[in-house]
């Protein structure tokens, strides 16, 4: 007896259905993972929220790894990590020497117009704007479709789009000189790339390009362009060999996500190229595989008419409404109840959205509560603190059950308030087991140090944690790489003045013995109501021992939360065991204990859900190499979990101090596991990429910062996904 | 990629699989291996056979106490028996033993849980009057759940006929019904949902389109 959809076996079905949307759709990719010809832009936007990582290789392009995001139905960013070879100083004899670069760069891209009956698109880009300017070109890009199976593109480029056949640039006056700024800083003997070009944007000369796409059927289309890109030799220009301005390829879709292209470039050489795109907007398990909630029970009049209830039963409901919520994965921690109300606080550890497990404890009340309780009120509570007060009338609960406009009813219906107080509640004992630990390998990578795109560490990793109350744990994680005893990777050559309270992260944890991860207690508390604290102290991650103390202020039906955040942080032994010290690295190599470091950090921190999917964060303050700045953060948030972000540091420290990239920045993403294996899950797994870690702009890592923790009991978060109460 | 990189990244994939102990998920690389690992088809694990779908007979019909409904799903490749979970004025849910629920009134679908795209809730009020009255048009509302959890909503116009009269076989029993066709449209969407009514007026067989990536259920009352 199988209705449910099992992935395995019913796919097929599924698919029959889906046939429509099954094909490939939407602009393809060029070689610099942008939409786009071969390495020319188009005016094509990808779909609103789409996610491309685009791998290419030529023999003398070298590889580019890009992660292109689609931010808006407009707007896209693009992140690229690049390894090519680029010109050295010129010789007497005029020859130049070529060596090997990886190249961090960004881009962004903005449709100005739509595609009109006679108006093509028309957006305007910019391509390694933030980098170290090796691609560095800005561009004014048409590209207009002719029948249903051919585009055709236009475009003047500036920067290296600008070098072929270029023409003065028809703005005189200041526009005619690009000015392009030596990034290498002589004095300072690093390069300071990674500032916004601005001065350079849209100057010097322009020159025209194009290119046309041919769709032979929906999965194959092919490409040609004229290339404005001439790869001319220069002081550390991409040392690219061109001997024809017009490039081919072929692109092929096998299926919706996949991407595949082979390239003749420059006249001389073979490319090849693939893209790989995901939707947040696109569930591939479309609204879920979670099993079907309980019914509402619904009360007659009469039994609605009930002003008291029999007290003595309370123990049996309690223990009845244990074991309903159970069946939910939720933790009843807490009851009171009144002649015509009833308070439960509760621990979901199983839905995505804390409004569904709303629902679910609703629809589970109903069945247990007495006819005169009138009013339930929900309070979800996650590490020991109760998020909010969700107060929804039964009466409602039972009338607007499968009826059309249920959830907006509802969701006029409830309100949501600080939660209350704990006192009247008759709480559970803490949950056993109380200890719980676990062990497996873990997959370490240190991305983009000098010379070394990846480097992997992979090994044992054995966690533990002991919940000493709900509010109160000690969380351990120790580990032994399966690597042995290893060489430091080679890091910065870093001659600032400041220590290297970052950049010395590749020394750590090399000796191949047991390492201490962590080992902290943490300790979580409501202040007051939407007032709450943290308090960490211990060996809170790999390189920082301390005490990091935060205050939130949260209310639960703003849009805005504030925090303050005080620490100590004492570096590490670089063995990663209990000691602290400071080492400096010799001239030979060898690596020499010079005392010890301390720092106090703190920063104040603004939250702003900005709405339409946007969310803002400033933090302000002092960070780990004793420079004082602001972090600005800006993410995109899907309602079904994803978020795609950017972050940036602006510190004290000069650029030239800073050292290769100018200033921290950086991106991040959040992927719920709901998303891909349908079944309802808290999971996610987080990652992010910074352009190169710097002692610049660093923070303390700080398990259970409290913004996260509390946030998903605020009115806001559940509306997001309102829809999921009723399911 | 390095033979070497290869190796340990298998090694790693298959111990990930393996990590025992409940805090082992919050590992970031295995993490995400494992994610990747159960959204992708691993090579080498055949697909399960394709269960038959299972056979109702009148004798098991006749066991279960009360109202029963039988639905069959995905083209016919699934089938269950459902009995009433809970009645709520004239909405009917009927929960399967794997706990997939669907709620009706009158006998038309208004909601689903525990499928793909669920219906989460419909008005269907003028369709049923429309078929009480022999044919006519109605205005249909659907609700479905998004990729984004939101609330997706459609209005339908529908237009009602009699097709005529049926002789079916429902569980073994023979039974003389009158067809109905309800053809319902919006500019996204179209569909055609099929009843047949016995002497009463009753709906005993249906099939009706839930959403467009489920398709239709059919539904059995014997």
């Amino acid at each position: 007896m199988k209705l449910r959809y099992v992935r395995t076996t019913s796919y097929g079905a599924i698919l029959c259905c889906l046939a429509a949307t099954a094909q490939a759709e939407g602009p393809t990719y060029t070689n610099f993972g942008t939409t786009g010809l071969l390495e020319m832009p188009t005016a094509e936007s990808a779909a609103s929220g789409e996610l491309a990582t685009t791998l290419s290789y030529s023999d003398t392009a070298g590889y580019r790894t890009t992660l292109t995001f689609q931010l808006t139905e407009r707007l896209s960013g693009s992140f690229r990590y690049a390894i090519f070879d680029i010109y050295g100083i010129e010789r007497a004899n005029g020859e130049r020497r070529t060596f090997r670069t990886y190249d961090r760069s960004f881009d962004i891209e903005y449709r100005l117009t739509n595609e009109g009956q006679y108006m093509p698109a028309i957006a305007v880009g910019l391509r390694d704007f933030l980098g170290t300017g090796r691609y560095s070109s800005e561009y004014v890009v048409g590209t207009k479709s002719i029948g249903s199976n051919l585009k055709v593109t236009g475009g003047l480029g500036w920067g290296r789009m600008g070098e072929r056949n270029g023409v003065s640039n028809p703005l005189g006056g200041n526009f005619e000189n690009r000015n392009e700024v030596d990034v290498f800083d002589e004095d300072a003997g690093v390069n300071t790339g990674g500032q916004l070009s601005v001065k350079q944007w849209f100057r010097g000369d322009v020159a025209p390009f194009a290119g046309v796409e041919y769709n032979l059927s929906p999965d194959l289309s092919f490409k040609a362009e004229y290339s404005s890109i001439a790869y001319e030799k220069g002081l550390y220009t991409p040392a690219v060999d061109v001997s024809s301005p017009l490039n081919f390829g072929v692109s092929y879709r096998p299926r919706p996500g996949m991407e595949f292209g082979a390239n003749y470039l420059y006249g001389n050489e073979f490319g090849l190229r693939a893209t790989f795109t995901i939707n947040p907007n696109e569930r591939p398990t479309y609204s879920g595989l979670d099993v079907a909630p309980a019914p509402v029970k619904p009360r007659t009049e009469a039994q609605r008419a009930a002003q008291s209830w029999n007290r003595g039963t309370q123990p049996a409901i309690r223990e009845a409404l244990t074991g309903l919520l159970d069946v939910e994965g939720i933790d009843l921690i807490g009851l009171e109840m009144t002649d015509r109300t009833a308070r439960v606080r509760y621990v979901n550890n199983r839905f995505r959205s804390e409004a569904q497990a709303a629902g679910r404890v609703s629809r589970m009340m109903t069945q247990v509560m007495p006819d005169s309780i009138e009013t339930f009120v929900l309070e979800p509570s996650r590490r020991g603190v109760p998020l909010s007060a969700i107060t929804v009338p039964r009466t409602q609960l039972e009338d607007l059950e499968n009826t059309v406009g249920s959830t907006e009813a509802m969701f006029d219906a409830l309100s949501v308030t600080p939660a209350g107080p704990t006192e009247p509640l008759d709480l559970a004992p803490v949950p056993s087991p109380r200890f719980e630990w676990g062990i497996g390998p873990y997959l370490d990578f240190l991305l983009f140090t000098p010379g070394d795109p990846v480097t992997a560490d992979v090994g044992l990793a054995f966690d533990a944690r002991y919940q000493v109350n709900r509010n109160l744990s000690f969380v351990g994680r120790t580990s032994i790489s399966a690597l042995g005893e290893r060489d430091p990777v080679s890091t910065f050559v870093d001659s600032n003045d400041y220590v290297n309270v970052r950049t010395d992260t590749g020394y750590y944890g090399l000796t191949g013995g047991l390492r201490l991860d962590r080992l902290y207690a943490a300790y979580v508390d409501r202040l007051a109501p939407e007032v709450y604290g943290r308090l960490t102290a211990g060996y809170l991650e790999k390189m920082y021992g301390g005490v990091s103390g935060e205050v939130l202020y949260a209310p639960v039906d703003k849009s805005w939360a504030i925090g303050a955040e005080l620490n100590y942080a004492k570096l590490r032994d670089q063995d990663m065991g209990f000691d602290f010290a400071l080492y400096e690295t010799q001239p030979n190599g060898d690596r020499v204990e010079v005392g010890d470091y301390d720092v106090v950090t703190g920063h104040l921190s603004g939250y702003y859900d900005i709405g339409d999917g946007f969310h803002a964060q400033v933090d302000v303050g002092k960070y780990l190499a004793g420079d004082y700045g602001a972090t600005f953060s800006l993410d995109r948030e899907f309602e079904n979990g994803w978020t795609v972000g950017g972050f940036f540091t602006f510190t004290d420290m000069p650029f030239s101090q800073f050292g290769e990239g100018s200033f921290d920045k950086g991106i991040r993403l959040t992927i719920p596991a709901d998303y891909f294996v349908g079944s309802p899950t808290r999971r996610s797994v987080n990652t992010g990429v910074r352009s190169l870690t710097r002692d610049g702009g660093a923070r303390l890592q700080v398990a259970g910062r409290l913004y996260n923790t509390v946030r998903d009991g605020n009115l806001n978060e559940l509306s997001d996904t309102s829809g999921r109460f009723w399911r | 990629m390095t033979p070497a990189l290869k190796t340990m990244l298998a090694v790693t994939f298959a111990a990930g699989l393996s990590a025992c102990g409940p805090l082992n998920d919050n590992d970031q690389g295995a993490g995400a291996l494992k994610l990747a690992a159960q959204s992708l088809s691993i090579p080498g694990r055949a697909a399960a056979p394709e269960e038959p779908p299972m056979v109702v007979s009148r004798a098991m019909i006749d066991q279960l106490p009360g109202d029963v409904l039988v639905v069959e799903a995905y083209d016919g490749t699934s089938r269950a028996v459902m009995v009433p979970a809970a009645i709520n004025l004239n909405r009917v849910t009927w929960i399967s033993e794997d706990s997939v629920s669907i709620v009706t009134e009158n006998g038309i679908v208004i909601a689903t849980r525990g499928f793909p795209r669920d219906l989460m809730a419909a008005s269907v009020i003028e369709s049923r009057r429309a078929l009480a009255a022999g044919g006519g048009t109605a205005e249909r509302t659907h609700e479905t759940l998004s990729d984004m959890d939101q609330i997706s909503t459609e209005v339908l116009q529908c237009s009602i006929n009699f097709i005529g009269t049926e002789t079916i076989s429902i569980v073994e029993r023979p039974l003389s019904t009158q067809r109905y066709e309800e053809n319902c449209e919006n500019e996204n969407i179209s569909f055609s949902n099929t009843y047949w009514l016995n002497e009463s007026g009753e709906i005993v067989r249906s099939r009706q389109a839930i959403s467009p990536e489920l398709g239709y259920l059919v539904l059995d009352r014997p």
